[in-house]
């Protein structure tokens, strides 16, 4: 209560909240800009934390992450091009609603459940920490691959109309995971001689391709048609009292959130597809999610930035950061002097408090700026199309190319900017080969490391309760879409018969 | 279980589920083929090769940048791209210049991504 209480004087000081003010808003434009991620945005502004108090420091960084996880929703809803990853799931229906005229709606939903999941993802760092790293800590490599094959039934939530199309392009979005030098035995696998894809195909280049790329080819064929009615700038609001509607999804989501935003090695677009998925799963109108279901943004949103606190949880109780965006922040407490880990709460438990509840403010300033920006982001919508696709091509380009300061990246780029084109030209779904992408890796690894632990044995994957969990609900959320329309049948049947 | 297996069963994987595929477009009409299009193509009225020119430029400028560097062949594709979409008025062309060198300068100096 005492380390509770001088935490609270840390926090409370005016610069603390001016760093944190300025790192949502760098955070929001390194989110929103097309293959600018959270992660560049954090490790850009290490470098201006040199020399501030450590507190400061990490409200800075934290506020560019956290603003950066939401700010790809904005893009996503507005242009069908997530700004991060994490936000794939987010343009399936956000973009449908702003097609439908109500991106003004998507915008502060996308706030409020992003805000929401920060700060449920906060209180959970500050209340449990020690209990979810624990069970964080029970992840060895038959749990990773039972966490990537339950992510991957997914891909029936995600492929719209035809799911075997979607399990195809899941498919190849898996084997493109599969190039570059494999995981264990360090040998190089289909990079066709090219010392650029040794370290395998890049996540941005192949996210800003599939979904940028191919969208701005679309889009280019009626770019020079002057704006429909439907496509003027129309800023539909959001009450309060409809937001509360969603309280269930977006809670729920937040929890899924926080929950794989603490198993090191996930991070929230695994998160924010889990959700996604989930919602649609339990929700009375799937047939509206893919189509501009607000409960689908609230799902992916809250989901997305639920990880954000608690990708910390690792870090603060045990030292491991779990992604590269938090592999930065350990740098930065290093950089301040701090070490992570079990004595960090002994030895500078008001800082370690100040920042835990530094963050619930973060994401409260995050709300704040991003309800009052919708309206001049939704304007987005109305600017001509035959303006917008140079500038989106630009900022494409240069996304594209500052992963790794290459222009090979780039030709990645167009190329699965083509993929995607032609795929969405014959109905199938670039979402699932997205999610093959990113659960790939994971995947293989856990499969493969598992073996090897095991000395071979499969049954190491059915004798583990954590895994055996994952597999079963895997088998149950990859049976259901399967046969539940059969029972739906049955029923129906049934009920005719009797009456 | 070596470097080979997991590629080797996609494979297989991905040839079963186009045979599936396959096996599918002979037992009915296939109501999913259709794609997504721009309301406009579907109504007629969209430019099919205006798309195809926008990706063969963008392609093109990928290449252009790495051998006359950025600010040029930026300028000079965009341009091009903005002309194909029917803009004509000069104060967007400027605007664009501007959007161009603002990025460099951004790009450069703040995030210190040194573009080609």
């Amino acid at each position: 209560m005492e380390a509770l209480l001088e935490g609270l004087a840390v926090l409370f000081q005016p610069a603390n909240f001016l760093f944190m003010f300025v790192g949502v808003t760098v955070g929001i434009i390194f989110g929103a800009l097309p293959g600018l991620t959270a992660t560049l945005g954090v490790a850009v502004m290490l470098s201006f934390t040199f020399g501030m108090t450590p507190t400061a420091a990490m409200f800075l960084l934290l506020g560019v992450y956290c603003g950066g996880v939401y700010g790809g929703s904005i893009s996503a809803i507005l242009i069908n091009t997530p700004g991060t990853p994490a936000s794939a799931a987010t343009s399936l229906d956000g973009y449908a609603l702003a097609r439908k005229g109500r991106a003004g709606e998507a915008l502060r939903m996308s706030v409020f459940a992003s805000a929401f999941g920060g700060v449920f993802s906060a209180v959970a760092l500050l209340l449990i920490a020690p209990q979810l790293a624990r069970v964080a800590l029970e992840f060895g490599p038959p749990e990773y691959f039972a966490l990537a094959l339950f992510g991957l039934t997914i891909i029936a939530s995600v492929s719209g109309p035809s799911v075997l199309r979607g399990m195809i392009m899941g498919v190849l979005g898996l084997m493109v995971a599969t190039v570059g030098l494999d995981p264990i035995e360090g040998l190089p696998r289909m990079d066709f001689g090219l010392a650029e894809l040794a370290g395998g195909v890049e996540l941005i280049p192949a996210l800003v391709g599939l979904f940028a790329i191919s969208e701005i080819v679309s889009r280019s064929q009626v770019a020079h048609l002057e704006a429909t009615r439907e496509d003027e700038f129309v800023d539909t609001k959001l009450p309060f009292s409809t937001i509360t509607r969603y309280l269930k999804t977006i809670t729920k989501s937040s929890a899924i959130g926080t929950f794989i935003g603490a198993v090191p090695g996930t991070g929230p677009a695994i998160a924010s597809f889990l959700s996604y998925s989930e919602a649609k799963r339990s929700s009375r109108n799937k047939e509206e999610f893919g189509n501009g279901s607000l409960d689908g943004v609230a799902a992916a949103e809250a989901g997305n930035n639920g990880a954000t606190g608690a990708t910390l949880i690792p870090l603060l109780t045990l030292g491991i950061p779990g992604d590269i965006t938090v592999a930065i922040l350990l740098g930065a407490l290093t950089i301040q002097g701090l070490a992570p880990g079990p004595q960090l709460f002994t030895e500078s438990a008001d800082i370690v408090y100040a920042i835990m509840m530094g963050l619930i403010f973060i994401n409260v300033i995050m709300y704040i700026q991003g309800r009052l920006a919708a309206r001049w982001f939704a304007r987005v919508s109305s600017v001509p199309m035959n303006v917008l696709v140079p500038v989106l091509l630009v900022l494409c380009f240069v996304g594209s190319f500052a992963v790794n300061n290459s222009l090979f990246d780039t030709h990645l780029m167009m190329l699965f900017g083509l993929i995607g084109y032609v795929a969405t030209r014959f109905g199938f779904p670039v979402t699932p080969m997205l999610l093959g992408i990113v659960l790939g890796p994971i995947a293989e690894s856990g499969l493969r490391r598992g073996l090897l632990v095991s000395d071979g044995d499969w049954t190491i994957f059915f004798t583990r309760p954590i895994c055996l969990t994952f597999i079963v609900l895997a088998a149950i959320s990859f049976a259901l879409p399967l046969i539940g329309p059969y029972i739906a049948r049955r029923r129906s049947g049934r009920g005719e018969a009797s009456s | 279980m070596g470097p080979a297996f997991f590629p080797k069963f996609l494979s297989i994987c991905l040839a079963l589920l186009a045979g599936g595929l396959i096996v599918k477009s002979f037992l009915g009409p296939d109501h999913e083929a259709g794609g997504t299009e721009p309301d406009g193509v579907a109504a007629g009225s969209g430019r099919p090769w205006a798309g195809v020119l926008v990706f063969g430029i963008a392609a093109a400028y990928t290449f252009l940048v790495g051998l006359v560097g950025f600010i040029p062949a930026t300028i000079v594709c965009m341009a091009a791209i903005m002309w194909i979409l029917s803009v004509r008025r000069w104060y967007l062309f400027a605007g664009m210049v501007a959007f161009v060198v603002a990025i460099q300068y951004v790009f450069e100096t703040l995030i210190y991504v040194q573009l080609p």
